[in-house]
């Protein structure tokens, strides 16, 4: 039972955390660097070719040798690791470059000029916001075939609304704030006021957007790959891993243990770093 | 009823301990209606909250002791100083518009002391709020039951808000500047509601207030407060007549369209005793 | 009421735009279907009929019309690769899928709402700041990736369950959902945590109001503000995210299902997805639509309902 009245040494006086905020910027960018470190890495180099099969070695468990094991061909799984994060990296930037870019363009314009565009956009945008990115990336890959670059377009294409969405929303905010208003009123030209006053001042609430787009693309494209519509093998995708191995699992856990850990890590590393951008530079909420 | 001795009141700021009111001591007698008066920083709202025990524990240090009726509230644990909360004390506090909760509707918010400390039946307690609502001044209080605030004006949820400090018609009422938010019609409506309710009830009344001008027309008994410390202590006449510190004096001067001349003077005191 | 009358509106005409969407990408675009169900080998003059049969010589919005029509009527088509009627082959699968995405969102609700409450009450103890880790972890992995650890744990290491060994409704009630509470977790975890996240930090805030100071005046425990004060204030931004979040639970539902062998709309998607069998997909994606935006609509109404603040 506690009172009240307590001792003057009992008060507790609890320093001014730094709370999460210097630590999920700093953790998020620490770990998300080593893993796109590790990506760049494998572009360059792998310890095995990730398509070498070695048939003597099949399912061999994790050993000096080979790090991270093999798997049922006897291909290293950290080799095919690198280079399938690799693919998955080209897949999530090119999905948020495409995204991202139609997206904060549409966005842009539409939330700050609004009008009827608006209106006829904001329709479309919420229909196609009804669906999971997925399936939208889905229905684009039925049209067009399945691969690594039809996916990044897909998905790309897929993403667009939402982040047309976000964007609008900020320039929205944004447009009736004083400083946007007395640019208006003094003159200056709309692009200009798009470009050079707006932008910067979105972008926390932009860059955390496009971590999560990011994160988002990385399991979309892991899904897609999983499910076989993805990337093709004999490229490596960890999505990819993940599915091979499930027959294996019980003689090969490593296959598919492995591939995930890396996953995670990484989406951890951006998410953390997306939430420590919110934190640390503010979102104007 | 109420003896406050020695009352030292700390609170924690980035870090350093700042003390919010320095050993005070004052009582209130049952049925008074006594005034704090100060300014923002003085402390009054800080002793009216302790009082309350509307601190949070681990951010506010007090010593002394708050004494209502032989029991030091100070020395409560937490459970019972609830069953006190709402019983033999209420507050009610400055702003109607955000005290309220937007999403309940009036009669469960005003019924909810009676659920808390009762064992009354739905239909006694419906029948309780109704009479609560009905001596705070509403009309329609059966419709009342069972809107929302957002459908009432300021000065009607003020006084929901009374009618639900009053529904276990509690030996002391804590008010927090409860009608600096409201235009000055509403707030002698208020006040004269109050004052009622003082004598109807048999209940004390704590008004905390940085307006002078109110506390003279509500209160017998008034304390100034500044920095923490009480000043000047006495029957509100007293104390507008014969001021003794210089802050009082101050503080007086700064009624609006106060003169100093005894006609004005006479005028006031003459509206305060009623 | 002027409230509901807006939102069905904008959900017609929203499910409008998305039909037209989906009729030019899967009967305009593609190409010419009567040579998909025909076949590349097929004469000239036989497309031609065939053609003339389906109506596909019409002008487009007459086509779009007649589409419409059939498809509310419960006529979805002909798959190119079965020639069966679409309808037969999703019908009975529908359920599956939704009954899976419906005990993932309860399993969402069920257990972020507590949680929420614990951590809002113990704030910045022990147990807040292990859920706030837990939570950051969870929410970065993959469903399906859980859905594949919880094959290994429960199937293989603890023998709890057969992967693969789905049970149908008609075979075992109580095995069909037995069977299908572990993929819904998978699908609802990552989901969870960040409905742990969001309702705790609204509850935060909430606490912060004037009215919780009240409550505490008249004698409330600090379970009972929360619990009954708090808590019906700091929902709605859950419930927002929860509307989003059924869109992405129904995709999640779909690779789950691969991961389970779970024979739900997933499967027949991919696989008319590679054999490009659009009649399928197209009757797929504009049913899962149509259940989003019924849901998003039902959210939106509850939302109205929970707060009445919301100007009707």
């Amino acid at each position: 039972m506690k009172c009240r009245g307590m001792k003057l040494k009992q008060l507790r006086i609890r320093k001014r955390k730094l709370g999460k905020t210097g630590y999920n910027f700093v953790f998020g960018l620490v770990l998300t660097a080593v893993m796109v470190g590790l990506i760049i890495l494998g572009f360059f180099w792998s310890p095995y070719d990730p398509e070498a099969m070695q048939g003597s070695l099949k399912l061999s468990g994790p050993a000096l040798a080979h790090v991270f094991g093999t798997d049922q061909f006897g291909r290293d799984v950290f080799s095919r690791i690198l280079v399938g994060a690799g693919n998955t990296l080209i897949v999530a930037l090119g999905t948020i470059v495409i995204g991202g870019g139609v997206g904060i363009l549409a966005g842009a314009v539409t939330g700050y000029f609004g009008g009827w565009l608006d209106e006829i956009l904001m329709r479309v945008n919420d229909a196609l916001a009804a669906f999971p990115s997925v399936l939208l990336a889905l229905v684009i890959i039925s049209v067009w075939g399945t691969g690594k670059y039809k996916v990044m377009l897909a998905l790309g294409i897929a993403f667009i609304p939402s982040f047309a969405r976000i964007v609008r929303g900020e320039f929205l905010r944004c447009r009736e704030e004083d400083y946007i208003v007395s640019a208006r009123l003094i003159g200056v030209s709309a692009p200009r006021i798009l470009f050079v006053h707006i932008l910067p001042n979105i972008m926390p609430a932009l860059l955390s957007a496009l971590a999560i787009g990011f994160n988002n693309a990385v399991v979309q494209e892991a899904g897609m790959s999983y499910l076989g519509i993805g990337v093709q093998p004999p490229d490596a995708s960890l999505g990819l891993m993940l599915s091979e191995s499930q027959t294996y699992l019980a003689s090969g856990p490593w296959c598919a243990i492995f591939p995930g850990i890396f996953l995670i890590l990484l989406i951890l590393g951006v998410n953390m770093l997306g939430e420590g951008i919110l934190d640390r530079f503010g979102g104007g909420r | 009823m109420l003896k406050v001795e020695n009352l030292s009141i700390y609170f924690e700021d980035n870090g350093k301990i700042q003390e919010a009111v320095r050993d005070i001591s004052f009582q209130m007698q049952d049925r008074e209606i006594l005034g704090i008066v100060g300014e923002s920083g003085s402390g009054k709202t800080m002793t009216a909250l302790t009082i309350a025990g509307l601190t949070k524990e681990h951010e506010i240090l007090e010593r002394g002791s708050i004494l209502l009726d032989d029991t030091d509230l100070l020395k409560l644990p937490p459970a019972e100083m609830r069953k006190i909360q709402g019983k033999d004390i209420s507050m009610i506090f400055q702003e109607p518009m955000t005290a309220l909760n937007p999403t309940m509707k009036i009669g469960k918010q005003v019924e909810e002391a009676l659920i808390l400390h009762t064992v009354l039946s739905k239909t006694e307690r419906r029948k309780t709020v109704i009479r609560a609502l009905e001596d705070a001044e509403l009309d329609y209080p059966d419709l009342l039951y069972g809107k929302y605030p957002h459908e009432l004006s300021g000065g009607m949820r003020q006084r929901v808000m009374i009618a639900a400090a009053i529904v276990c018609k509690p030996k002391l009422l804590i008010a927090d500047e409860p009608t600096t938010a409201l235009d000055v019609g509403t707030q002698e409506s208020i006040l004269k509601l109050l004052k009622k309710l003082n004598r109807k009830y048999d209940m004390g009344i704590l008004f905390i207030s940085h307006n002078l001008r109110v506390v003279n027309e509500l209160c017998s008994r008034v304390l100034v407060m500044k920095d923490g410390v009480i000043l000047e202590e006495g029957m509100t006449r007293e104390i507008f007549e014969n001021p003794r510190t210089e802050y009082t004096k101050e503080l007086i001067a700064a009624i609006p369209g106060h003169t100093r001349s005894t006609a004005f003077y006479e005028l006031l005191c003459a509206e305060a005793g009623e | 009421m002027k409230f509901v009358i807006r939102k069905l509106s904008g959900l017609i005409i929203t499910l409008l735009i998305v039909s037209i969407l989906a009729f030019l990408a899967f009967e305009v675009i593609p190409g010419d279907p009567a040579r998909s169900i025909l076949g590349t080998e097929a004469t000239e003059s036989k497309v031609q009929a065939l053609r003339e049969e389906m109506g596909l010589n019409r002008p487009l919005p007459q086509r779009y019309g007649r589409w419409v029509k059939d498809f509310v009527g419960g006529d979805m088509g002909i798959s190119y690769s079965y020639q069966t009627p679409v309808r037969e082959m999703i019908g009975d699968k529908i359920p599956i899928t939704l009954t899976l995405t419906a005990i993932a969102f309860l399993f969402i609700l069920l257990f972020s709402t507590p949680i929420s409450i614990l951590c809002v009450r113990y704030e910045n103890k022990f147990i807040d700041k292990l859920f706030t880790i837990l939570n950051q972890i969870t929410m970065s992995v993959p469903p399906f990736f859980i859905g594949i650890i919880f094959t290994v744990l429960f199937g293989l290491v603890f023998r709890l369950f057969t992967p693969g060994g789905y049970v149908s409704y008609e075979e075992s009630v109580s095995g069909f959902f037995k069977y299908l509470i572990l993929p819904g977790i998978a699908i609802a975890l990552p989901k969870a945590a960040m409905t742990i996240k969001l309702f705790r930090n609204s509850l935060l805030a909430e606490m912060r109001q004037d009215y919780v100071r009240t409550a505490q005046s008249r004698g409330n425990n600090p379970w009972r503000v929360l619990v009954r004060h708090v808590l019906r204030n700091g929902i709605s931004p859950v419930v927002t995210f929860l509307g989003m979040a059924i869109a992405d639970m129904i995709a999640n539902s779909i690779v789950i299902e691969q991961v389970f062998g779970i024979p739900g709309l997933g499967r027949t998607l991919i696989s008319s997805i590679s054999k490009r069998d659009y009649p399928v997909v197209e009757a797929i994606i504009v049913l899962i639509a149509a259940v989003i935006l019924v849901v998003n609509v039902l959210v939106d109404l509850l939302y109205q309902k929970l707060d009445r603040r919301i100007e009707v």
